[in-house]
């Protein structure tokens, strides 16, 4: 019976083994490689085959279903199928199989990523993701963005919105500037300011407003302008990242070839052959599966500056060297990252020390710095939060000890007239003691 | 689940005029193949070194593109050498090459080693695409003047008409393979073109299956699902119903030609035409040359060719002389020369039409003589169709008017709270502002009037007039314009906005945004720079929001700060204190000196002299032990040396002490 229970576990444990090659994004398996993409049609694979083939160069596996599917599932024994989701349906209000907002969200919860596009008259499914991960969509009925200063000429009704307000990080959008305008023809957003696992990536040009494209705007809505998010990206304390667009079309091939004019107050207008929304809708997409902006930290050393072992315990004003190697996974492999604000906090309680770790541009951040004159429990903290990158959170205890007492200053010049009075007496009543005892 | 079907097929309907929409109310926009098509369509091949589209699937489908569209590319040499060179493999791969040659009219490609591929494929094949490529690429031979003569016997055709006869499932439709799964439309298409092969081949039409095959047609037809914008499309549960209708038409139009009589189908292409338009993709390589293929048999068909109605321009200008021009065209882009009415062109929200019965002569009007208003009008037009010619009539086109709008009479006011108005006109021109300079203080109230003409000189009220007021920051808020006739004013308390503004003081700008779907110079200028003072912020009041889309700079460096050492005298001071310490010693040294101390008592012999050298020696190492404590010993040496001493100096002290205590008695 033992006998043949062990092979019996030996293979339940390789299956459950196998079965967790497909998780999320981790360290260990850093390769995001299996993505489930739900769609409305299979029509959206031909009018998006552009975004797709751009996923598929980069060796990803799609797996196209449609929304309402009845054997979907994300999940199978416990374990995710899929480690990303790209969520192209906007109009189901019920998904198939075993799909709901719920098991959405408990994906992301997992660590998972997943892209979500809204469009005009998006479902209570994309709403309810979206509300989950800070983004609200706007409610009014038939109300989507229209800017009748800044738009696309592909529409005569002015719904398509070129935006160029984009976010300043070179982590979420790539090294290159996004210089053409994006089209976007949807759903406008907004994001609470106090949260801060959101991000704005596309907000609106000031001339946008939120409205029925027919309807006469008596008041201002309440949704314009600049707190008008069209594209918004949330990181999740577990790194697990969503982006939401309130456009499909963003991603559409009919977007991504069309000409664009850029307006800009007061000068003549820039015309662009091609919209900036292939380079935008990639790019942004690379950040959400962690091409990009994925920090590890390895190798973290501290010594004395004229050792090489590591202290367990330092004294105040040793000088201390603290170094750390910090990678960033590039898609395929992790490559040494290069920065001049990555700093190092010496901390009890409060930071007493921070300073600046100097890269050598091969990953290799260090530092040496004098520990205080205060004793206690301290902390090596680094704390390093850039929009757009993983956080970065070390932390590593010290105990820093006063010094012994034979580690004072022994000849204080100071101190001689108190050294030869002492030694003074001291001899004094030696010879004191031989005179008084034999003098005759 | 039947309902959960249709329903997902409704959606998909809805899904589709969603994605495909451009204009909103009257549906897709339908045009034919265009320049602009074209263009995109042969630009997507790129031939490669080998001179092939990246594979022969690839270059099969380039060459059919080109073929449909008639734009071959300027050298095809490469190309030709790499079809002739392609080594004969299965049935797929000979479809595919002979389907190219011919597609490129290749001038001297025998193809006799994929051609017998090809018949061995229709002789032996066994699924329904390997009968129906050996069936269409032997026919695609057969056309190209490559096959000999009585190549493929009776026998052969009637068999493989047998072996196709059995995927025919009860509906009409076509499965794949020889099961009993449901049929689906892509197989159906291509079993019907498979049996149009057949007939090309030499089959005789009067063949019992090739009549039971045509009577399937009929109920395949039946299946077509239409939406209300007189869509026609297949299958759209499996698959992408693009292909799947693309396959039907080509499939049954070809059977069809084969047999020389109309099929249901042919009733239905303008449907079918107007729904292939709509979703045309440009992007994918296999869909484009599907629907490019598709179009051009629909489109050279010798029954009935559906006519597509497109305008030139979907909107006009009122500063042009711009006519309405209405081109009749096949679903390529051939126009048909066919009379147009146009029967009434209605304004949205108007009560009248514009037109009525009017003939546009050439496919022209002058739509624009009458200066009509800016808006959204609704065309119905009747087309005639020519014989062998179908149209959906009448067509529903939507037509803009558009124009451009003048804003004049610019005036700000700044009022203080004792109802002194300053006013400031600003000059406008056009499109341009000359902004005014304006400085105001919280208890100062701001004004803008403007006038808002329209093309046609009257007043016009466009859907946005907003004012915008905006801090450099970032910070803004929106107002609307109200106005009547034409005439707009806005009015501000500053004090009412310092909250939005955050109490921020110094410079802003007052902007006006004037935007409507149908005037072609919508507006966002600076009209005013002001210099506002606002008091500081109440404690407690929020801080501006800090712009998360925007990276914050790292926390400042802090260093610690040490405890400074402790003043110290100046050396020479400690020295000359210590040269002082040293006083007393040197005086008692002298002292002793002077009274002339002698060591008569110091014992001469025995335990006793031992002893009291051993005493002296004892406090004197005590001392010495000290002075080494302060050089360099630690504590606790100090104390395990001293222990010795100690004890040795107490005994050896005792006994000097007590003896010296003795004889001392002694004497007295």
């Amino acid at each position: 019976m033992a006998a043949l229970g062990k092979p019996l576990l030996l293979v339940v444990l390789l299956a459950v083994a196998a079965v967790h090659q497909v998780g999320a994004f981790s360290e260990e398996t850093p390769t995001d490689q299996r993505i489930l993409v739900l769609l409305d049609d299979f029509g959206i694979k031909a009018t998006h085959s552009m975004y797709f083939k751009s996923l598929t160069d980069r060796g990803y596996d799609l797996h196209f279903k449609l929304a309402d599917d009845a054997s979907l599932a994300l999940q199978k024994y416990g374990a995710y199928l899929y480690d990303a989701l790209i969520f192209f349906a906007p109009t189901f209000d019920v998904l198939g199989g075993s799909l709901d907002v719920a098991v959405i969200l408990d994906f992301i919860d997992s660590g998972h990523d997943v892209v979500l596009a809204a469009e005009g008259g998006a479902s209570d499914v994309v709403r309810d993701i979206a509300t989950e991960c800070g983004v609200d969509l706007e409610e009014e009925e038939n109300a989507v963005v229209v800017d009748h200063v800044n738009h696309s000429s592909l529409d005569a009704d002015h719904t398509i919105v070129a935006a160029s307000d984009l976010i300043q990080s070179k982590a979420i959008l790539g090294p290159k500037t996004i210089e053409a305008p994006v089209l976007f023809r949807g759903l406008g957003m907004s994001v609470n300011p106090s949260n801060e696992l959101v991000v704005k990536v596309l907000t609106a040009p000031p001339t946008t407003f939120s409205s029925s494209p027919s309807a006469k705007v008596a008041k201002v809505p309440t949704a314009h302008g600049r707190n008008l998010v069209l594209v918004a990206a949330l990181q999740a304390r577990n790194h697990a990242r969503v982006l939401v667009s309130g456009s499909l079309d963003l991603f559409s091939d009919k977007f991504f070839l069309a000409s664009v004019e850029k307006k800009t107050p007061g000068a003549a207008p820039t015309n662009f052959e091609k919209s900036g929304n292939e380079q935008f809708a990639v790019e942004a997409t690379k950040w959400t599966l962690h091409e990009r902006g994925h920090l590890r930290a390895t190798n973290v050393r501290h010594h004395k500056v004229d050792e090489v072992a590591e202290g367990a315990v330092y004294r105040i004003r040793d000088e201390v060297e603290y170094s750390l190697d910090i990678q960033e996974w590039d898609g395929a492999k992790w490559v040494p990252y290069h920065a001049d604000d990555v700093q190092l906090q010496f901390f009890l309680m409060s930071p007493y020390v921070r300073k600046a770790l100097t890269s050598n541009k091969k990953g290799h951040f260090s530092t040496t710095f004098q520990i205080p004159d205060v004793y206690g429990v301290f902390q090596f903290k680094v704390d390093y939060h850039r929009l757009g990158y993983t956080d970065l959170n070390l932390a590593k205890q010290i105990p820093v000890r006063p010094f012994k007492h034979n580690e004072y200053e022994r000849f204080i010049g100071a101190a001689y007239p108190y050294y030869s009075s002492a030694f003074s007496l001291l001899f004094a009543f030696v010879i004191f003691g031989v005179v008084f005892l034999y003098n005759k | 689940m039947m309902a959960g079907a249709s329903q997902s097929k409704r959606l998909l309907v809805a899904c589709l005029l969603l994605s495909l929409g451009l204009a909103s109310a009257a549906g897709p926009t339908v045009e034919p193949i265009g320049a602009s098509d074209r263009s995109a369509a042969v630009s997507l091949f790129k031939v490669q070194d080998d001179g092939s589209y990246g594979g022969l699937k690839e270059t099969y489908e380039a060459a059919k593109v080109f073929a449909a569209l008639d734009s071959f590319p300027a050298d095809p040499s490469k190309t030709f050498a790499y079809l002739k060179g392609v080594k004969p493999g299965d049935v797929e791969a000979a479809f595919y090459a002979i389907g190219a040659a011919a597609a490129l009219k290749h001038p001297e490609a025998q193809m006799s080693g994929q051609i017998l591929v090809a018949s061995e494929g229709l002789s032996k094949g066994t699924t329904l695409d390997e009968l129906y490529h050996g069936a269409v690429a032997l026919a695609t031979a057969k056309k190209a003047g490559w096959l000999k003569k009585n190549s493929v016997d009776k026998k052969t055709l009637q068999a493989a008409l047998k072996k196709l006869q059995a995927f025919v499932t009860e509906d009409g439709s076509w499965r794949s393979v020889d099961d009993d799964s449901d049929g689906t439309a892509l197989a159906s298409g291509k079993g019907l073109e498979a049996v149009a092969a057949l007939i090309e081949l030499g089959l005789s039409t009067s063949e019992a299956g090739v009549q039971e095959i045509k009577g399937s047609v009929e109920k395949l037809v039946g299946s077509a699902e239409a939406s209300d914008d007189s869509f026609v499309f297949f299958d759209a549960s499996s698959g992408s119903p693009l292909l799947s209708t693309a396959a039907v038409a080509k499939g049954a139009l070809s059977l069809s030609a084969a047999l020389g009589e109309s099929l249901p189908i042919v009733e239905k292409l303008p449907g079918v035409a107007q729904y292939l338009l709509a979703s045309k993709s440009t992007s994918s390589p296999v869909l484009l040359s599907e629907l490019v293929d598709a179009l051009s048999i629909i489109s050279t068909n010798s029954f009935s060719v559906p006519l597509v109605v497109s305008l030139a321009k979907t909107s006009l200008s009122l500063k042009s002389n711009d006519k309405l021009e209405v081109s009749v065209s096949t679903p390529l882009g051939a126009p048909v020369a066919a009379p147009v009415t146009l029967k009434r062109a209605k304004r949205a929200g108007a009560e009248n039409a514009l037109f009525t019965n009017e003939n546009l002569e050439g496919g022209a009007f002058d739509f624009l003589a009458s200066k009509p208003a800016v808006g959204k009008y609704t065309l119905v037009l009747e087309v005639e169709a020519p014989e062998r010619h179908a149209v959906v009539s009448p067509v529903k086109k939507e037509l803009r008017v558009l124009g451009s709008a003048t804003v004049s009479d610019v005036m700000l006011t700044v009022e203080d709270d004792g109802g002194a108005k300053k006013e400031h006109k600003v000059p406008a021109s056009k499109d341009s502002f000359r902004a005014a300079k304006v400085s105001a203080t919280h208890s100062d109230k701001l004004g803008l009037q403007f006038k808002v003409i329209g093309p046609d000189g009257a007043a016009f009220a466009p859907q946005q007039t907003f004012v915008r007021l905006a801090h450099k920051s970032g910070v803004d808020a929106l107002f609307p314009a109200k106005g009547a006739g034409g005439a707009y004013s806005f009015e501000l308390g500053l004090g009412e906005v310092r909250d939005k503004m955050y109490h921020q003081s110094g410079a802003y700008t007052l902007e006006l945004i004037l935007g409507d779907p149908f005037i072609e110079n919508s507006l966002h200028t600076v009209v005013a720079n002001l210099d506002l003072k606002l008091p500081p912020a109440p404690e407690g009041a929020p801080p501006p929001p800090a712009d998360l889309s925007e990276d914050v700079a790292p926390p400042a460096e802090i260093a610690h700060i040490f405890r400074e050492p402790d003043k110290r005298p100046p050396t020479a001071v400690s020295t000359l204190f210590t040269a002082l310490s040293l006083v007393p010693f040197v005086g008692l040294l002298i002292g002793f000196a002077a009274l002339g101390v002698s060591f008569k008592g110091f014992p001469s012999s025995g335990p006793a002299l031992i002893s009291a050298v051993m005493f002296h020696t004892g406090l004197a190492a005590i001392a010495g032990l000290y002075v080494v404590f302060w050089l360099k010993l630690n504590l606790f040496q100090v104390l395990g040396a001293l222990a010795v001493l100690s004890v040795f100096t107490a005994f050896s002290g005792h006994f000097i002490l007590s003896s010296l205590a003795d004889s001392k008695v002694k004497t007295a």
